[in-house]
């Protein structure tokens, strides 16, 4: 089941009223031991062998996590430094296997005839990449005395909350596991911003990135021999926007279900294409990752407590393991790698000249150094990307797709991503003043009208099997 | 306690209005709700179909006249819609090449029509089609506007030599050819002949049909043909589809309609991974695998072959490899069988091209990995069991292009014993009797 499907939407609703009917007569502790049991049904229904494997994850973290306090109020080390080894190794075998498998054995094949390493099929449970870090970060905190460990069912939620099981956003232990603990009677915020964001989400989600999708990205990426130079960058630039609606409309749509079940998220995304430099990109873009990364493996490192050299040493290597994160492939490393040596290249200009490009020149050198950053992230294998770099030199071959359409659309993005944050409240506040069935209808007209305005209307939205 | 109870009223408020809305969503949507539950989880609702909003309506001639006007409102603005994209297409084009983006107004070519010989006249010879008048175009839209029409104008009038017909079953395809004209009969020879690879010229047109496998496939597949043979390829495919599901997707339909645009010469299709499911066919439920659904589906993939058949494009139909889900296991040979029966139907244009040895180890069951002589175990599928990935798309692009080969440059007259060819005719075997026409 997908969050934005209709059968999840459908159980979601009758779940809603046994959650609330629930903490009215029973209190927090049964609204959070349904929303456990909840959470391992729905990881059960991609495979229940997942949820085995969560279960398993999350008691080694926690008894882990136990084990930090010493009897004589000391904390230990060890029980970090193996819970950090154990979740590696656990993501390792799960997700990098194969790649390490491969990649090793195209490095032994000439030293050693006939080597070779066991084939295993592992099946990639979702969001193992996610739950790791969030159980990590869990568990780095209790080791630096930053929270106390949790309760056994407390912290089986925190590292199974289905709003944020699949792909984050990636919580520190303060943000969701403090709002699991806390005794107090929970109550829906603000239920017009949560139906806000559902109407954001399928906007973004449903209409804007499956527009993109089906009459850019797919095709020019598809097969870029035939395009024109012009069109190859747009097909660029779509891509890039479609990512960002297909993530932070996937991200509204989480915050408002937890909103609707009493907790609020962390922000994940602060429009990302606005950022004037790449290290504001990253205070913009899938924003836990990003802290995360920074906390646990930048300052780990060192940060930039030593040389100037150490940290962009530091810099890179914590960009290259945030672009392996992202999946198991050479091209992701690459990836990594160029958002590094991009940061590397900006500090370096910062240390020899005080001297700034306006805004809306860099906000352009980044927008398009990020583009082409997500053409190594969309890449299958090297060959892809030359060929696709090699089409910018295409100035001969007639367009065929609406390329001055495009960019009028891209103007209409930047400019909406400029007023997002007034037109969010303002429409919140619009939404406020209705009552509940206003609302509702409000929420009902805008679905139909992007139901129309989407390419497949309603199949094609959901993430059918094939 | 009156907190709690502003609380309490808050909740409830916020809970009826998602209630209400999702109730109402059920309710508008519930046609395309329960299509989608049959595509997505292959369930049968019986519930016949659920209404759709505008059968809520009342049945009054206001109500009707109301209808209308919104729809012509639609049609109006999606028109606006049209020619306002295609307007942008042209100025886009005139700025980036100026005036060579502007079509060139084709010069007819005049197709005299030749009998055939005199002992397999069946019918009587056809009249001389008149060429379209050349057309100079005032502005640059209407130009625009005409592409499509001289494009299919230009397609050729094939003019069949052989009388035998192989058809078993005819179809009501609009065929811009000669309807009703008789296929090629199969003789032995023909028959070997056709079995060999498909000649490509670079005036080919390939048209690949399929589902999410083809989806895959087909960017490997035309930058390929395209180095290869310098052809240029209509990659249709789309997620999800099959031949189970007609009112979600109806390939026989598409492809008649992708004929009726482009003369293509090739189809390639690719698919079957959606359709292992039962049916139900006016309200008749049939199970998967059973006599009376095979008889279904055979049908279907008839058709599309037939409509390849009748515009003489030679066609590909590639094998589902075994599939590795659950639910999927062992289908394939079932769906494979009937594909494999009908493109025997028709041995003069259809070939079936099983993928089993292809991307397997034994040749029948689900494998991961393959053993590559070069690259030792690699992973060809995906871990959903059923796609695959790139190492395994080059296999099977592979697999494609060894059922192609490229035509000779200079064409000549071949006097083929099996084939009355007509003297005009630029070698004309029965093996590929449209793509060395061409």
């Amino acid at each position: 089941m997908h969050y934005l499907s209709p059968e999840f939407g459908l159980v979601f609703v009758g779940f809603l009223w046994l959650y609330w009917w629930l903490g009215s007569a029973r209190g927090v502790r049964a609204q959070n031991l349904l929303l456990l049991v909840a959470s391992y049904l729905f990881y059960c229904s991609f495979d229940w062998r997942f949820a085995f494997l969560l279960l398993n994850f999350s008691l080694v973290i926690l008894a882990l996590a136990q084990a930090v306090q010493g009897h004589n109020g000391n904390r230990r080390r060890w029980p970090v430094i193996a819970g950090v080894v154990l979740a590696l190794v656990n993501l390792g075998i799960f997700k990098y296997y194969n790649f390490f498998r491969e990649e090793s054995l195209a490095l032994l094949t000439p030293l050693f005839n006939g080597a070779s390493l066991p084939v295993l099929e592992f099946v990639l449970p979702v969001g193992i990449s996610f739950y790791t870090f969030q159980g990590l970060a869990y568990l780095i905190s209790v080791g630096r005395g930053e929270c106390k460990p949790a309760k056994l069912f407390d912290g089986l939620l925190h590292l199974s909350f289905f709003p944020t099981l699949l792909a984050g956003p990636i919580c520190r232990p303060n943000e969701l596991l403090t709002q699991i603990q806390s005794p107090d009677e929970r109550k829906i915020a603000a239920p017009e911003v949560a139906i806000l964001l559902i109407i954001s989400a399928l906007i973004k989600k449903v209409w804007l990135s499956a527009w993109l999708a089906e009459e850019w990205v797919n095709p020019v990426f598809a097969n870029p021999d035939a395009y024109h130079s012009l069109e190859l960058l747009c097909g660029l630039m779509a891509y890039a926007w479609q990512l960002f609606f297909d993530f932070s409309g996937y991200t509204d749509v989480v915050t408002a279900l937890a909103l609707l079940l009493g907790f609020s998220l962390p922000v994940n995304f602060r429009q990302p294409y606005l950022a004037t430099s790449l290290s504001d990109f990253w205070r913009r873009w899938h924003i836990t990752l990003s802290r995360w990364i920074r906390d646990y493996v930048y300052i780990s490192l060192g940060g930039n407590r030593a040389s100037w050299g150490r940290t962009q040493m530091n810099l890179l290597i914590a960009m290259v393991l945030s672009g392996f994160w992202h999946g198991a492939s050479a091209t992701f490393i690459v990836w990594g790698l160029w958002h590094g040596l991009g940061l590397i290249a900006q500090n370096c200009w910062q240390k020899i000249t005080s001297f700034t490009l306006p805004d809306a020149i860099t906000q352009w050198l980044t927008f398009a150094f990020v583009c082409f950053g997500w053409l190594l992230f969309r890449a299958e294998d090297w060959e892809s990307v030359t060929t696709y770099v090699a089409g910018f030199s295409r100035w001969d071959t007639l367009p065929s797709l609406n390329w001055m359409g495009l960019l009028a659309a891209m103007v209409v993005f930047f400019m909406l991503a400029r007023r997002a944050e007034p037109m969010m409240e303002k429409s919140a506040a619009a939404l406020r003043v209705l009552p509940w069935w206003g609302q509702a209808l409000a929420l009902v007209a805008s679905a139909l009208l992007i139901m129309e305005l989407a390419p497949a209307g309603m199949p094609g939205f959901i993430y059918f099997g094939f | 306690m009156s907190s709690t109870q502003d609380m309490e009223s808050q909740h409830t408020k916020a809970l009826l209005g998602i209630t209400f809305a999702s109730l109402l969503l059920v309710a508008l949507k519930g046609s395309a709700l329960l299509q989608y539950w049959q595509q997505t989880h292959h369930i049968l609702l019986e519930f016949g179909s659920l209404p759709s909003a505008s059968s809520y309506l009342p049945d009054t001639r206001l109500i009707k006249e109301w209808k209308r006007q919104w729809d012509n409102t639609q049609q109006y603005w999606s028109g606006i819609i049209d020619q306002s994209e295609s307007r942008m297409l042209l100025a886009g084009q005139l700025l980036l090449l100026g005036d060579e983006a502007l079509p060139e107004p084709e010069l007819p070519v005049v197709v005299a029509p030749v009998c055939p010989k005199q002992e397999v006249i069946t019918q009587a010879c056809p009249e001389p089609v008149a060429p379209p008048k050349p057309v100079a175009y005032e502005t640059p839209a209407a130009a625009m506007a005409e592409t499509l029409t001289v494009a299919s104008a230009q397609t050729s009038i094939a003019i069949d030599t052989v009388a035998a017909n192989t058809t078993t079953e005819s179809i009501d395809t609009p065929d811009e050819s000669q309807p009703g004209e008789p296929l090629p009969e199969a003789t032995p020879e023909a028959i070997t002949a056709a079995q060999g690879p498909i000649l490509l010229g670079a005036n080919d047109r390939i048209l690949l049909v399929g589902d999410s496998l083809m989806q895959g496939l087909a960017p490997h597949l035309i930058t390929n043909l395209k180095r290869k043979y310098k052809v240029e390829s209509m990659d249709l495919s789309k997620h999800s589809t099959g031949l189970t599901y007609p009112a979600f997707f109806d390939w026989p339909a598409t492809v008649e309609d992708a004929f009726e645009l482009e003369d293509y010469t090739v189809v390639i299709v690719f698919l079957g991974a959606n359709d292992p499911w039962d049916m139900t066919i006016q309200g008749r439920y049939i199970r998967f695998g059973s006599e009376p659904w095979a008889a279904v589906y055979r049908e279907r993939v008839a058709r599309i072959i037939n409509t390849a058949a009748t515009h003489r494009a030679r066609l590909v139909w590639l094998g589902v490899p075994p599939l590795g889900r659950e639910d999927l296991l062992g289908k394939a040979p079932t769906l494979n069988a009937i594909y494999a029966e009908e493109a025997s139907k028709m041995p003069l244009f259809a070939r079936f091209v099983a993928t089993d040895p292809t991307l397997t180890a034994d040749g029948s069951s689900f494998t991961k990995f393959l053993e590559l002589p070069e690259r030792g175990s690699v992973m060809v599928r995906t871990d959903d069991g059923v796609h695959f990935t790139t190492q395994g798309h080059r296999l099977l692009a592979n697999l494609t292009l060894t059922q192609f080969g490229a035509a000779p440059p200079a064409e000549k007259p071949v006097e083929d014993a099996a084939n009355a060819t007509d003297g005009t005719d630029t070698g004309n075997t029965a093996t590929n009797n449209k793509i060395t026409q061409r």
